[in-house]
């Protein structure tokens, strides 16, 4: 399994086009923070860090939309479905492989905004309280800058397994790369889309419980996320992760 | 003794049988698969390789129907698909790796694996090469490599010398006729000599039926006194040869043209002459002549 793994992760990480788009994400990561304030320093980090999810969905979807898609054109399906293994691991190995693929691409660009911010004041302040940061003004937050980073290393880890399970879903039910690429990036991507509109007519704290907020955990901070809505965030993560990936083995295996 | 047998296999996709009531029993060597496009060689394949289930009857290995062995029948089983696009960002090696995994091979005996057969297949200096840069032929080569990863007791080939060179083709019907021995083999080809040089006998399928099956012996005979040889410098006659009869060559010599011909009935020409029929003959008059091979 772990060599399968491994593979797996060299199969949909290593391509040209993903380091190129991977390589402009860190450097838009790194200058997107400005020396103002430390507390406007700080609250540009989480600002930025969601600012950035159109580049995480993008690189994570250009990562595993092709996952099964390749597999089907290069005929590759059928030698794998007739190995001992093949149909028993191979789903599961893609769903490790993705999850971690997204979860370094996720990270890398969050963590990189983080360097860009941390570094500007010597990773001094990393006790402040949200709540002195403009972007979390309103919800009187006593979580510390530092405590929220990890909280966030945390979600974007679960969040990326989850976005993984439903691009490899997509893409077993797909004939083409493109499909999982817009559906997926659509369904990641629709909060962060209407959450202006939405935020005009009051509604904004409904999107507390899409998963893109869930992995970026600073909105659910933002927007006061009771502690339901964060079991409830929990418990789609489980069932995408959980099921998702059973669906992806039924579409696979099955006869075409 | 491996024995796989084909027992009254029907698969209907809508309303065509692609295979129609197959029986046919295999034991250790070679197999030619014989048949046009369409005739129902890679449903029998796919079924074989357990890609898809029959509509009706089944197929047992060694006493067992292969669908309750499920995964202990995968593991002795190895396949070569016809088109086959290995990742081509992975070397040679590491697709080998990669299919080793999958096939329940790991460690020290995939690594020895593995160097044994890129060895065998001409490929060990190019190992950890990108596989998209190799050749068609090259390629090819991997695809055997990794149906032989597991030394497979049933090892279905699908086109397996397309794409490779005289040389190469040379050196995989040997390979073949090697590892021939404790393993049932069926190649799936439209090259006809690879048949006729290493398969001991060979399936003919049309219309997804098993139209014969037998040794090169038995399929040859039944064609004595059915191919013939016609001399004429007459190219009205060449036409009119080509017109009645089912023409399976035309060489062209410095002052005539010679026909090989094969038909039922004697050919009324005076430079007609029976000649000993060839498998392409075989193949020519059972199923209908496309292309005439002018030399």
């Amino acid at each position: 399994m772990g060599t399968l793994i491994k593979l797996e992760l060299r199969k949909m990480l290593f391509k040209k086009r993903v380091f190129i788009v991977w390589a402009g994400a860190l450097f838009l990561s790194f200058v997107s923070i400005r020396t103002f304030s430390i507390e406007e320093t700080y609250a540009d980090l989480f600002s930025k860090g969601y600012g950035l999810v159109p580049l995480m969905g993008l690189l994570m979807f250009m990562v595993f939309s092709g996952a099964y898609t390749l597999e089907y054109h290069s005929n590759m399906a059928g030698l794998i479905n007739t190995t001992k293994n093949g149909k028993k691991e191979i789903v599961s190995a893609k769903s490790v492989a993705a999850g971690i693929g997204a979860s370094i691409v996720n990270l890398s660009i969050f963590l990189t905004v983080c360097l860009s911010a941390l570094t500007k004041y010597q990773f001094e302040g990393l006790g402040l309280p949200l709540k002195n940061l403009w972007y979390f003004g309103k919800s009187g937050s006593s979580i510390t800058v530092l405590q929220m980073i990890l909280m966030m290393i945390i979600t974007i880890i679960m969040g990326s397994f989850f976005f993984a399970q439903l691009g490899l879903f997509l893409s077993s039910i797909s004939q083409s790369a493109t499909i999982p690429f817009i559906f997926g990036g659509f369904i990641m991507g629709l909060p962060y889309i209407i959450e202006g509109f939405l935020k005009q007519i009051g509604l904004a704290t409904y999107l507390t419980f899409t998963p893109l907020w869930g992995m970026m955990s600073c909105q659910l901070i933002r927007y006061q996320a009771s502690a339901i809505t964060i079991m409830i965030l929990i418990g789609i993560f489980i069932v995408g992760i959980v099921f998702l990936p059973k669906l992806t083995y039924k579409a696979f295996t099955k006869e075409k | 003794m491996n024995i796989l047998e084909i027992k009254n296999l029907t698969k209907i996709y809508g309303k065509k049988n692609a295979n129609d009531n197959i029986s046919v029993s295999l034991e250790n060597g070679v197999y030619g698969l014989l048949g046009p496009n369409g005739a129902g060689k890679t449903t029998l394949m796919k079924q074989i390789t357990t890609l898809t289930k029959p509509t009706k009857g089944k197929i047992i290995y060694n006493g067992k129907n292969i669908n309750d062995l499920g995964n202990n029948y995968r593991d002795v089983l190895g396949y070569l698909p016809q088109e086959f696009g290995v990742y081509k960002n992975f070397s040679a090696k590491q697709f080998l790796q990669y299919v080793a995994a999958l096939k329940g091979l790991s460690g020290q005996k995939a690594k020895e694996k593995i160097d044994k057969l890129l060895n065998l297949v001409g490929l060990y200096e190019v190992r950890n090469k990108a596989v998209g840069k190799f050749s068609g032929g090259m390629k090819r080569r991997v695809g055997i490599a990794q149906a032989l990863l597991n030394d497979p007791k049933i090892l279905v080939l699908d086109e397996p010398t397309a794409g490779l060179d005289p040389q190469e083709r040379t050196r995989f019907r040997n390979l073949l006729s090697q590892i021939s021995k404790d393993k049932i083999i069926i190649l799936s080809t439209h090259i006809i000599s690879d048949i006729e040089s290493i398969a001991k006998e060979t399936m003919m399928l049309k219309n997804g039926a098993m139209l014969m099956k037998g040794t090169h012996q038995d399929i040859l005979s039944s064609m004595k006194g059915k191919v013939y040889s016609i001399k004429t410098d007459q190219e009205n006659e060449v036409m009119e040869i080509q017109n009645r009869y089912k023409v399976i060559n035309i060489q062209r010599g410095v002052h005539d043209v010679t026909l090989r011909v094969v038909s039922e009935k004697m050919i009324p020409y005076p430079n007609s002459e029976a000649v000993e029929p060839s498998f392409e003959d075989v193949y020519m008059f059972y199923f209908d002549l496309e292309n005439i091979q002018e030399v």
